[in-house]
């Protein structure tokens, strides 16, 4: 069980509302870049997750999108709201701010909160 | 003679995938390979017959891994003519008592046996010794497995609560499974012991009744 940097990227997009490529509101690689941040939070939070790779983290770029990550997909949502929260905390509008950070903080809750 | 060949323990992993949200099945065997080791070395339970030979002239016998799992303690030897040496004072005292024999031993290391004297001719010996995969190993001895499956549930659930940080950290839980895993162990140990004892004499019959 392993899910592609594409299937996050993917969903973060229906979340932000952001899926038509006229070009992107939020860029592809500005996404990457909020992965890149995700993974070593994740792994700084819960090591277990990188099990299999403890000495290496992976990496996203615009070369791997179609790689499966060496991560289980029962945290998948997890890096989705990571991602959907970095963006729109880049969006200068104050209605947005708690949503933003609503989403951090599910990120950190859903890896080591209790369910 | 027991079987100390390794199992898959998918049946276990997915037992415990199916109680412990949010875990991954990797960290669930890491925490297996860790319970199977402590179950072993606390309980003396995983043991086996080892057919040896302590050759002429020496007095030190060193005995070699099985399936990769480490001797850690002689429980029991006898010589080919069937005379029991031994070493542990309790079994001594316990279950040999009245056997004399000028042939003892005594263990410097885990594996290593060291003999009063050595011997003039080939001494063949059959030990009983209780293994223990190594530190480094990701194996489950079938012996184990099949005998003392709900310890090693209880133990690696446990373990598994006990991690801080974690959807499925539960203090509580991992009290309550690792007290399941010592009676677990308890009661191993106690057979591992009892195999090796002899049965109590009869209750006399009462001379009235």
């Amino acid at each position: 069980m392993a899910f592609t940097p594409n299937d996050v990227i993917a969903t973060a997009r229906d979340l932000l509302q952001d899926t038509v490529n006229g070009p992107y509101r939020f860029s592809t690689d500005s996404l990457i870049r909020a992965f890149n941040m995700a993974i070593p939070e994740a792994r700084r939070i819960r090591p277990d997750l990188f099990f299999a790779s403890l000495d290496t983290m992976p990496v996203v770029t615009t070369g791997n999108l179609a790689t499966p990550l060496a991560l289980n997909d029962q945290y998948k949502t997890a890096f989705v709201l990571f991602l959907v929260g970095f963006a729109e905390l880049r969006i200068d509008q104050f209605t947005n701010d708690n949503r933003a950070m609503t989403m951090m903080a599910r990120f950190s809750s859903m890896l080591t909160g209790p369910v | 003679m027991a079987s100390l060949d390794a199992v898959n323990p998918d049946r276990l992993v997915r037992d415990i995938a199916s109680i412990v949200n949010g875990v991954l099945p990797e960290v669930i065997r890491n925490e297996l390979y860790a319970t199977v080791r402590d179950f072993c070395r606390r309980s003396n339970s995983l043991k086996d017959d080892v057919l040896d030979t302590l050759p002429a002239g020496s007095s030190e016998l060193m005995i070699a891994d099985v399936n990769g799992l480490k001797a850690i303690k002689v429980l029991a030897a006898r010589t080919g003519d069937g005379a029991i040496i031994y070493e542990d004072p309790l079994l001594r005292q316990r279950a040999l008592t009245g056997i004399v024999t000028p042939r003892r031993y005594y263990c410097p290391a885990e594996n290593k046996m060291v003999f009063e004297g050595a011997p003039q001719a080939d001494l063949p010996l059959t030990l009983m010794v209780a293994f223990c995969p190594r530190a480094d190993s990701a194996s489950v001895p079938e012996d184990l497995y099949e005998q003392r499956y709900e310890g090693l549930k209880a133990g690696t659930l446990g373990r598994l609560y006990m991690q801080p940080n974690k959807p499925y950290s539960n203090l509580a839980l991992g009290r309550l499974n690792m007290g399941s895993f010592v009676a677990a162990v308890s009661i191993a140990r106690v057979e591992a012991l009892q195999e090796l004892t002899k049965a109590d004499p009869p209750a006399p019959y009462p001379r009235w009744a």
